[in-house]
Formats: structure tokens, C-alpha cells, sequence
């Protein structure tokens, strides 16, 4: 099941001297970013001139899932330093909570290496490879970890590189399940750091985030033409429009500017169950297949008082929605994604995809 | 239903020091009026935390002789940590004075780390941690309920926590601390915490009864707003023709 996807298509990208503005917005749908080295959003640093973000040495970007015992994280990253390809240190890492568990990093010649922390080792190797990533060029990586256990805690990992498995392998930890947050072995969190030594970095896009449960989207994707693409811009208004625009008569120009712009262009609305619903841009390659869609909504309440808001796919009068996301004072980002078209429980298609209209529900929670 | 403690804070001055009513201070580093950051909600004011035991409710000397409680329903508008800083910290503990249980902690409400909230039950009991998390420096409307009762001769603490309305936590957790010999399992004192880094709390009420999560007994007038929709999508690419035509962003 996918439970996440980041194009790093709808934050601000940095011009060289909003550095603020970026970490807002980056902060508007991850949870913490270190301030140790730089993190921005680079534009044409990512796949097929998209945005990519930039982590600087020191610099560190984590997001909170739904705890499970394994994850399947996948990312496009454009490697280097100094020293080489990756600086040896610490890439990506899964977490349960503040315990950190499982750890991918790349050495300078471009080996992969994955070990768990124990309770009296932090470097129980779990699966390695030799030179598979080289500095500079674009390379698609697939990470696959599972920890299981109550005595002790067994990880087990696969590393692909471009399609290709690299490294497999377990260990065992000394290290029991009681003695984590959430008392279980399951990961809850996830923080991409550079990986890099002084002066270098990694530029990464395309970053999906799937479980094993469910039967779809449960395995590692593992193909390096995967694509990971932002559709940021309702271009029609739909079939309902119940809310209210902040300005002018045209409902999906006021949630259609990239980077979101908050107050300056808004829809509103205090009614229970009110739905504003857009038409969308069309896929143009017909054969594509669509492994998900995720459906991302920007908002916030006024005032106290529970306000929710659902995203909407589908037509009027068939809509399926998103879980209820609660509105805070401030504008969040709200997520979810589809491994399936809810309308029928099938596989996307273009075609289906394109004929979709997506919006927004109200829910007096 | 009846309010035991509502404040937004509005009519203390910036620098004010508690006692804010029958909230008092228990911390080392006091706790202050300010109005540098925009409030929740519009508000002007509201009380920086810091990432210590803060404030006390009722007073700052738990006793005997103060009411008691089978169950609270806590609403707090909180803005949690610095961006960088670590979260980690206890927001909320309940806790009991009543003999035999001087000093007794019945249930601790944590953030964690990564913003997850833990619900823990007297004496290292059971615990219950949240999917959901905050993001720094955001404004977010907590509510946190807990009815106690008595279950095989130990404390049960039910409670339930929702963020904005939304249900976070919801569990029955059986804690490690014995109720035989006391008449009735009862909380008569509350401390508030900040996260890690400080915290903000624009606006706290404080009920004596079980609220579901998803009631608000006085809201405002609020107004949702959406300023964006996004999709994105996993494809991988087919070997049909292309069409000609759309107009499309990110796609090469």
C-alpha cells in the first residue's frame, strides 16, 4: 500500500535568498529539518527538470508514517563530495520514534551499506555492495527494510540500484522490542539525511513510500523510469461548486497557484458536507500504467471550533473521499493516496484518471 | 458539564507572570505573557511554556481538600518546539492527592521526538502512541479526555486524545498502580508542560467530564479554507503512441 509520494513539485523554490520562505514551506508537510546544513528546493535538480531537494552536509529532513513493520522507500538521488560519491555517513534511516533503527548510506566509491543499531553496537552490518552509484549522475534507489520481534529485533533489507538488487541481508539485534517507543517492532519514521562529507550534497526526487499490506503497491518498484510527478493545477471548475471564492467567480483559480499562496487565493465555506470539485489536467501518454494518486489538500480554520475537510474523487454524486484531515489555525498540508481508483476499486488508468474530477468536502467533525 | 478552568488569556498583560486563576506556576523558568508571534485564532496573547513542568491546576500546593474527579476533557490551543530543536517532552500529567495517593501520577501525556504523542498510565503501565503528528511551529487545538476507573483492582485510565477534531489516540490502558483500599479513583491536580524547545498555549478550558473527541462545547465561527489541490502520481511508463495535446507540468 502507498502511504506516501513527493514530487518536491509544490514548495517553494529557493531563488537564492528565500531560504526562510523554502523551509516553510517544505515544514508545511514534513516535520522537522535540521538546521545543521543547508535544505532546499532546487529547481532542475530533480528527474526530467523537476525540482529537486538539495540536503547539505549536517542538513536532515524527517516525515512520520503510519507505524509498520516494513517500508518500502524509493528516491532519485544525484550524489557527491569531496570525498567522492556519498561521504559514508548516514542517508536515509527508519526510526520508531526516536530510535533509530535501520540506516542505508553510500561510501565514497559508491558501495552501498546497510546496518541496524543495536543496544551495544551502532554499526551491525545488515547488507552491502560494491561500487554501484556513481558521483553526479542520477540514480534510482529502492530500500526495503522489515523488523520483526520481541526478545530481540531482526531487520532484514534489500538495496536496488536502477532496477537491479545490490545487497540483501539480516542481522539480529540486541535489542528488544519493549525497549522502543511504541513497544513494538515497527518502524514510524523516516529521515533522509545528506550522506555526503564537507562540501557535496544529494539532490533527491521522485521519493515514494509504500507497507506490505493490502496485496498492491506491497513490494519494492524497483524500475528507474519511474515517475513521480506533480499535477498542481485544476484547470476547470467541476460539477459541484458549493464553496465560496475569496475573490472573482472562477472556483479553481483560487487553489491552482504553485507554490500554494495561502490567504491571497482561497475557497471557503462553513457548510456541513459542502464539496467544491475541479477538473484536472490530462495525461497525455494513454499507456502509461498508474500505480497511485494522491490527492493533497492545503488548508486551515479560522477559528475554534472542529472544522475537517475530505479531499473528493470522482463526479457528482459519485464521489469516494479521503479520511477526515483536521484543520488547524495554520495552513498544513493534508495527504492521501490511492493505490487503487476508489470508484470501483480498480486499477488507474489514463483514461480513468483523466476523466476524474478531484475537490474538497467539509466535515463538521 | 461544568468548566472547570477557560482561558484565552486576553486579559493579562505581555510579561505577566502566573498566576493566571487557579493556574499556577511550577516551574523553575516561569512562564510569561507574550504576543510577539501571531496568536491562534487572531488571538493577541497567549503563554510561552517552557520544556519543563509549567503550570499547575488548581494551585501550586496539591491537597487533600481540593474537589475531585473521575474523569477531565482538556482543550488546549498549543503551537509545540522549535524548527531543528528535538519535541520530546511531557505536555500534561494527572495526577492525584488524595490519600492514600500523595503525589501519585495517574497518566502522562508525552510528545515525542518526531511530534507522535504517547499516552502513558500510572507507573509505567500501558502506553498507547499516535500515528498522527504536529509540525513545529503551527498552531494545533488539543483534546485530551481520560475517564478512570477501577479494573481487577488497578487503575484504568480510558482517554482519548484528537487533534483539530480528530481522534489520535483512543485507548483503555491498564496502569501498575493498585486502588485497593480507596473509595473511588479520582485526579485532583493537572500540570501542564511544554515540548522540547518551549511551547506556545494560546487557549486552555478544562472540563470535569468526558467530551468526545470531535465536540466542541464553545466554539467560535469558524470558516475552512483550501488555498490548494495537488495531485501527484506514481507512473511508470508504456510503450503505446503518445498523444499530442494537454497541458502538463513536471512531465517529459
Amino acid at each position: 500500500m502507498n502511504l506516501f509520494v513527493d514530487s518536491f513539485g509544490i514548495y517553494t523554490v529557493f531563488n537564492g535568498t528565500n531560504g526562510v520562505a523554502c523551509g516553510q514551506s517544505l515544514r508545511n508537510r514534513w516535520n522537522v529539518t535540521n538546521t545543521g546544513g543547508q535544505i532546499f528546493v532546487q529547481v532542475n535538480k530533480g528527474n526530467r527538470g523537476n525540482p529537486g531537494l538539495q540536503i547539505g552536509f549536517g542538513g536532515g529532513i524527517g516525515k512520520t508514517f503510519p507505524h509498520r513493520s516494513t517500508y518500502i522507500y524509493g528516491i532519485r538521488v544525484d550524489m557527491s563530495c569531496d570525498s567522492g560519491v556519498g561521504g559514508g555517513s548516514e542517508f536515509v534511516s527508519f526510526f520508531n520514534n526516536n530510535q533509530q533503527l535501520i540506516t542505508l548510506k553510500i561510501n565514497t566509491d559508491g558501495s552501498v551499506l546497510v546496518f541496524g543499531w543495536g543496544n551495544s553496537s551502532f554499526f551491525d552490518v545488515c547488507a552491502s555492495s560494491g561500487p554501484v552509484v556513481s558521483a553526479g549522475v542520477l540514480t534510482y534507489i529502492d530500500f526495503h527494510a522489515n523488523v520483526t520481534g520481541l526478545t530481540v529485533l531482526t531487520l532484514n533489507s534489500e538495496v536496488y540500484v536502477n532496477g537491479t538488487l545490490v545487497a540483501s541481508g539480516s542481522v539480529v539485534l540486541d535489542r528488544v522490542a519493549s525497549s522502543l517507543t511504541s513497544l513494538k517492532a515497527e518502524f514510524n519514521r523516516i529521515i533522509m539525511s545528506s550522506g555526503v562529507a564537507t562540501n557535496g550534497q544529494c539532490y533527491i526526487s521522485d521519493l515514494y513510500l509504500n507497507d506490505d499490506l493490502g496485496g498492491i503497491n506491497d513490494t519494492p518498484i524497483a524500475n528507474p523510469n519511474i515517475k513521480i510527478d506533480a499535477y498542481p493545477l485544476p484547470n476547470a471548475d467541476g460539477s459541484q461548486l458549493d464553496w465560496i471564492t475569496d475573490s472573482g467567480t472562477i472556483h479553481y483559480l483560487r487553489v491552482n497557484e504553485n507554490p500554494a499562496d495561502g490567504d491571497s487565493s482561497y475557497l471557503h465555506s462553513t457548510t456541513n458536507g459542502a464539496i467544491d470539485s475541479w477538473g484536472w489536467q490530462d495525461l497525455v501518454t494513454l499507456s502509461d500504467t498508474i500505480n497511485a494518486v494522491q490527492l493533497t489538500l492545503f488548508g486551515r480554520t479560522t477559528d475554534e471550533g472542529n472544522l475537517g475537510v475530505q479531499g473528493t474523487i470522482g463526479n457528482h454524486g459519485a464521489e469516494e473521499q479521503t479520511q477526515t484531515f483536521g484543520l488547524n489555525n495554520d495552513y498544513t498540508y493534508h495527504h492521501q493516496s490511492f493505490d487503487l481508483d476508489p470508484n470501483g476499486n480498480i486499477l488507474w488508468t489514463p483514461p480513468n484518471f483523466n476523466a476524474k474530477e478531484f475537490g474538497t468536502k467539509l466535515i463538521a467533525v | 458539564m461544568s468548566i472547570l478552568y477557560d482561558n484565552d488569556f486576553s486579559s493579562f498583560t505581555v510579561g505577566d507572570v502566573p498566576p493566571y486563576g487557579d493556574l499556577e506556576n511550577v516551574s523553575v523558568v516561569q512562564p510569561r505573557i507574550a504576543a510577539t508571534i501571531p496568536g491562534i485564532y487572531g488571538d493577541a496573547n497567549y503563554v510561552t511554556m517552557p520544556s519543563l513542568q509549567a503550570l499547575i491546576y488548581p494551585h501550586i500546593n496539591p491537597s487533600t481538600s481540593f474537589p475531585a474527579y473521575t474523569a477531565f476533557t482538556l482543550f488546549a490551543g498549543m503551537r509545540q518546539g522549535q524548527t531543528g530543536v528535538d519535541q520530546e517532552g511531557t505536555i500534561l500529567t494527572v495526577n492525584s492527592n488524595l490519600n492514600p495517593f500523595a503525589g501519585a501520577t495517574l497518566l502522562t501525556v508525552n510528545i515525542n521526538s518526531d511530534g507522535t504523542f504517547s499516552a502513558i498510565s500510572a507507573n509505567g503501565g500501558e502506553r498507547a502512541v499516535s500515528d498522527f503528528s504536529t509540525y513545529q511551529e503551527k498552531w494545533w487545538m488539543f483534546q485530551i479526555s481520560c475517564q478512570f476507573s477501577a479494573f481487577a483492582g488497578t487503575l484504568l485510565c480510558t482517554v482519548k486524545i484528537g487533534i483539530n477534531g480528530v481522534t489520535i489516540i483512543n485507548s483503555a490502558l491498564l496502569s501498575n498502580l493498585a486502588v485497593a483500599g480507596i473509595p473511588a479513583t479520582y485526579w485532583n491536580n493537572l500540570i501542564l508542560g511544554g515540548s522540547a524547545g518551549g511551547s506556545q498555549m494560546g487557549r486552555l478550558t478544562i472540563y470535569d467530564e468526558i467530551i468526545d473527541i470531535g465536540v466542541n462545547p464553545h466554539p467560535g465561527t469558524p470558516e475552512a479554507r483550501v488555498s490548494q489541490g495537488v495531485i501527484e502520481l506514481i507512473r511508470l511508463p508504456g510503450t503505446g503512441p503518445t498523444p499530442v495535446g494537454g497541458c502538463h507540468i513536471y512531465e517529459a
